[in-house]
């Protein structure tokens, strides 16, 4: 199987407001909307609602990936967030009865992994921690509690 | 009063003479002849000095100085400095007492002159009493002497002596003056009559109501009292309206102190507002200086939040590193170090770390073992899991790590928020507090009046401290005039006291003098009558002229039978015996017998007149002494007398020795 060295991640379309709206600095950086800059990168807020979904197990395929929804490529991922994917590539291989540890090498694979947990994760995400105004005070609540 | 004896010693020209006089009541007449420059006046002076002493001296009809009372042959019988002594005694009887008058004044001899010793002067009066008990006073003393004194002029008053010890020579005298006024006539009277004593008596109570008038005047302040009283009443109106408006000040000052009041309090109000304005100004700094902090504070939280998805995946790291640990325990993947590769190694060359083994040992075993179980993963991925194995155990790490500086964030942005909704909290507190808008304009305003009021303030209370003092001031002129006043009136008090004593004065001394007027009247009368009947029984031409009067001015009148009264009616003989009548007629009115002595008497008068005064005049008098020339009595009327004669008389002037002695009887022939 050819795998990109560096692939596109997707999100759900109906999903790209909302990812502008809480990070997306590249154009909140020079306007007054950075103030509501949550997430200083929109990487960070991909990560959180693909841990969230897959800590909820909310594993949802969405339409195949348009140009509007690469957010961003692979090379994005910082190491602590490869660490976290691949934990989640090996866990989820567990989870269906496969163990098989080649899949840390496998970034089409991860790839498709945590677009999915990262579109049903988003959805609860936003939900919870729009819950009340503090967006920060619900986050907090949330990695602390969970 | 009669004189008895008389005795001379170095008077003038007597050497050391005396004589007695005639004091029978039928005989009273003394003769004592004498031509002219015999010596007469000198005894007349003699009888004057002895009785009154010094008091004669200069006066009318007496010795003119001391100096000539000394016997001028003593200048020749002294020597130089030798004193003798001039010595007059006289006897006398009056009231039924005897008396011995001495009277002696020293003369020394000093550069050819006599000089009288005044100090040496000697005065004694000896008595017997009724009671048969002798006196004697001595002048040893002023006391003594003015005791003497008062008694010689008790018996014949000094004032009246030149009407009893009387010079002929007078009688022109008086006549002349009769006609021009009547002061001599009235003075007569009244010295000889005693009406002096009235004076005198006047003359006293009006001393006395002199000194009530000056004490009255130093008293009377009903002038001042009402001037006192226009002052006081002049302070009280201006105390009254000094008064009134200092009431009307201290109302005016208690509403400049209320509008003050009411001023401070809207000025502590703006001071209120402006200080909570002030502290809203500081909450909004600091709201704005929190929100900065706080913007920051978020900014960095929310820098460690954008990673708080490690955090979150925390169950799934720990999920990842328990599987990964447990694959390990189950040598799905080896150590970094302790591979496929590694243990080949050590069983090929059969050495272990720190030891050597044998084939088919235990250790050789057991690495075989190992490299069969090494076989069943791949050398590649046993490196991954290897690595991978360390990230996620590292990832754990930092996870943790990073919920620390997390909360860290999480907390100080709570803080700064906390604070932040407090500073809002009580921004909208005072805001609620703040009610209006106050504007400098108000403020300054406020202030500005302020400053008004308090200059009002101090003005009002400078003019209420200046007018208690001009309060006070009239108080105490108010206090020192009604003082004034007290005084004033108790010394009107006073006054009227010495008014009601003058007015009983002047009215004693209106009724002195009406006394003094009707006894003098009285008196006048008598003189007047006894004059009318010595004169009608003098005069010659009884039938020309009407009686004598003694006008009720003191006027000695001689009216014709016509009635006219005319100056040149009367000649001067006839004037002389109407004086001659009025001085007996004196003489005959006073109360105590007094001597009538003349020297000279008959000189003007003619013959007529003389007989009849012979004939009349001793009856007249107690005691009648006269000197008389050798050409003064006619046959007749010294016949007449001499039949009325104890004693008579002459003196005569011895120009050998030129002294004068006095010879018993007649020694000198009349020649008339």
């Amino acid at each position: 199987m050819n795998q990109s060295r560096n692939p596109p991640i997707h999100i759900n379309e109906k999903f790209n407001m909302r990812y502008s709206l809480y990070s997306n600095p590249q154009h909140k950086r020079n306007t007054d909307e950075k103030e509501l800059l949550f997430f200083s990168r929109m990487v960070d807020l991909f990560m959180l609602a693909t841990i969230h979904g897959f800590k909820e197990g909310l594993r949802i395929p969405f339409e195949k990936p348009s140009e509007k929804t690469d957010i961003f490529k692979w090379s994005n991922f910082k190491d602590e967030d490869l660490t976290i994917i691949k934990s989640i590539g090996l866990l989820e291989l567990i989870r269906i009865g496969n163990e098989d540890p080649n899949i840390i090498n496998d970034k089409s694979r991860m790839v498709e992994i945590i677009q999915e947990y990262a579109n049903g994760g988003f959805q609860d995400l936003m939900e919870i921690l729009e819950e009340n105004p503090d967006f920060e005070g619900n986050f907090i609540s949330l990695i602390l509690t969970k | 009063m009669k004189i008895k004896e008389m005795k001379l010693k170095n008077f003038k020209a007597y050497r050391n003479e005396e004589l007695k006089f005639s004091t029978d009541k039928e005989k009273n007449v003394t003769l004592i002849y004498g031509v002219n420059g015999a010596g007469k006046t000198s005894f007349f002076q003699a009888l004057n000095w002895g009785l009154y002493g010094y008091d004669v001296i200069g006066t009318n009809n007496t010795i003119s100085s001391m100096k000539t009372i000394a016997g001028k042959y003593l200048l020749d019988e002294l020597s130089e400095g030798e004193t003798e002594e001039v010595k007059i005694e006289i006897q006398f009887e009056n009231d039924g007492y005897d008396y011995t008058l001495t009277r002696i004044a020293h003369f020394i001899k000093k550069n050819n002159e006599l000089s009288y010793l005044m100090k040496n002067d000697f005065l004694s009066l000896y008595y017997v009493s009724d009671m048969g008990k002798p006196s004697m006073i001595k002048n040893d003393s002023l006391d003594q002497e003015q005791k003497i004194s008062r008694i010689i002029n008790n018996v014949l008053p000094f004032g009246s002596r030149e009407y009893f010890l009387f010079d002929g020579e007078n009688l022109a005298n008086y006549s002349e003056a009769n006609k021009h006024q009547c002061l001599e006539i009235k003075n007569a009277i009244r010295q000889v009559l005693g009406l002096d004593d009235f004076d005198i008596a006047i003359k006293n109570i009006k001393a006395v109501n002199d000194q009530l008038r000056k004490d009255f005047e130093k008293k009377e302040c009903s002038e001042k009292i009402n001037d006192t009283n226009n002052v006081i009443g002049d302070y009280q109106e201006r105390q009254t309206k000094i008064s009134k408006e200092v009431i009307s000040q201290r109302y005016l000052l208690k509403e400049k102190n209320t509008e003050f009041t009411k001023n401070e309090d809207l000025l502590k109000s703006f001071h209120q507002e402006i200080e909570k304005i002030e502290k809203r100004s500081e909450i909004e700094k600091e709201i704005e200086s929190i929100k900065i902090t706080l913007s920051l504070n978020l900014k960095e939280l929310r820098s460690v939040l954008t990673q708080g998805y490690m955090c979150y995946s925390e169950s799934i790291q720990t999920e990842c590193f328990n599987l990964l640990t447990s694959w390990r325990k189950q040598n799905k993947f080896p150590t970094k170090y302790y591979n496929l590769d590694f243990v080949k190694n050590i069983i090929q060359n059969k050495k272990c770390f720190f030891w050597d083994f044998e084939e088919n040992s235990e250790e050789h075993k057991f690495f075989l073992k190992e490299e069969e179980k090494l076989q069943n993963w791949g050398h590649n991925i046993q490196n991954d899991l290897t690595d991978f194995y360390g990230k996620v155990s590292s990832l754990k790490i930092g996870s943790k790590s990073l919920i620390k500086d997390i909360s860290e964030q999480h907390k100080v942005y709570v803080q700064t928020e906390t604070k932040f909704r407090e500073h809002i909290l009580a921004h909208e507190e005072i805001n609620k507090e703040i009610k209006s808008k106050i504007t400098d304009k108000e403020i300054q305003e406020c202030n500005n009046k302020r400053e008004i009021i308090q200059n009002e303030i101090l003005k009002v209370s400078t003019n209420i401290k200046s007018l208690t003092e001009q309060s006070i001031l009239f108080e105490e002129e108010i206090r020192k005039a009604n003082s004034l006043l007290n005084s004033m009136k108790s010394k009107t008090v006073e006054g009227k006291k010495i008014q009601d004593k003058k007015k009983l004065i002047t009215e004693s001394i209106y009724w002195l003098k009406q006394l003094y007027e009707h006894y003098s009247q009285i008196k006048r009368q008598e003189v007047e009558k006894h004059m009318q009947d010595l004169f009608r029984n003098i005069l010659w031409k009884k039938q020309h002229y009407q009686d004598a009067k003694l006008t009720s001015d003191y006027k000695l009148t001689l009216p014709d039978k016509w009635g006219d009264a005319g100056e040149d009616l009367v000649s001067k003989g006839e004037g002389q015996v109407l004086i001659l009548s009025f001085v007996a007629a004196l003489a005959k009115s006073t109360n105590d017998e007094a001597p009538f002595i003349i020297d000279t008497p008959f000189a003007r008068i003619s013959i007529e007149p003389t007989i009849n005064i012979a004939k009349f005049l001793p009856e007249q008098v107690s005691q009648l002494v006269l000197f008389v020339t050798d050409k003064e009595l006619t046959t007749e009327s010294e016949r007449l007398f001499t039949e009325k004669t104890q004693y008579v008389w002459t003196i005569k002037f011895n120009e050998e020795n030129s002294e004068t002695n006095i010879i018993n009887g007649k020694q000198v022939k009349t020649e008339y």
